[in-house]
């Protein structure tokens, strides 16, 4: 069993099948070896944490993509957008924890569940116009509105900083 | 394998790090849900830019300064590319055309190209 304490102090012990789908912990484990010291991750909170391993131990002893995978196997997995409907359901949150789940999969290294999250954004945005964008994410429009005229038909290169 | 570093959340940078580096920085608005896109870091940024079309980057694109700075710039092209790479049978981008203009030209019915490219 694996010890892991949140950034708001809660701590949780799970099987370490489970936890390992984080690389990030994966790669702590073999280095520092079995231990019963638990490990701090400072930036995710308990609630989120409850959420990353409720999908680890759902996509238990599935096969984790290998770290050197190759182009081919990268440029299917960005061709669909398509999620699972467990996935589905599972990622059904709101806005915020949306963006914290994604985040902590992120620094945890978790690329199935990064990818479930960043596909369910990417979903969110096609199809949409930048109004509708904006309202969906509370995007600040900080055009004036003869800039926002010239955007649309300006697509050259801004130059390079 | 490459390890990731165990301070990355930390290191990143967001967006509006990058694209407004000369105002004083908005605290990140990780509580209350406001601006949670803009907010992100830019590598997740571009793990969620892998899955969208080039018209939804044209849209993002036109939403605000910051997401405008970061898709309009050359060294960015990279993100234009590989959203084509998610169109079937699209042509490569002409040559006297950069990667925005050639989105809209292609996937914009409202779209003002000052002249056409010479396409063979």
């Amino acid at each position: 069993m694996v010890h892991l304490v949140t950034s708001d102090n809660v701590e949780f012990v799970v099987e370490k099948e489970v936890v390992e789908r984080s690389v990030l912990i994966k790669n702590m484990l073999e280095d520092v070896g079995e231990s019963d010291q638990s490990i701090p991750l400072a930036n995710v909170s308990s609630a989120v944490l409850r959420k990353v391993i409720e999908y680890c131990e759902h996509h238990r002893g599935e096969p984790l993509p290998s770290g050197d995978a190759d182009q081919n196997q990268d440029e299917t997995r960005k061709r669909t957008t398509d999620i699972s409907e467990w996935d589905q359901k599972f990622i059904t949150v709101d806005q915020e924890m949306l963006f914290e789940i994604i985040l902590a999969a992120n620094y945890l290294d978790i690329k199935s569940l990064l990818d479930v999250g960043c596909k369910t954004v990417a979903n969110m945005i096609k199809g949409k116009t930048p109004d509708e964008i904006r309202r969906l994410f509370n995007i600040v429009n900080d055009f004036t509105p003869e800039e926002e005229a010239q955007i649309k038909k300006e697509n050259e290169w801004a130059e390079d900083r | 394998m490459k390890r990731p570093k165990y301070e990355v959340a930390q290191d990143s940078e967001s967006l509006l790090v990058e694209a407004q580096d000369t105002k004083p920085l908005k605290s990140r608005a990780r509580k209350g849900g406001l601006s949670l896109l803009p907010t992100i870091s830019l590598d997740v940024l571009f793990e969620i830019f892998g899955f969208l079309k080039p018209i939804d980057l044209l849209s993002l694109a036109r939403t605000s300064k910051a997401f405008r700075n970061l898709l309009m710039r050359k060294s960015n092209a990279f993100i234009w590319r590989a959203s084509r790479s998610l169109i079937p049978n699209l042509p490569e981008c002409p040559a006297d055309l950069s990667e925005p203009q050639y989105a809209c030209l292609a996937f914009d019915p409202h779209c003002h190209v000052g002249r056409l490219p010479s396409f063979p």
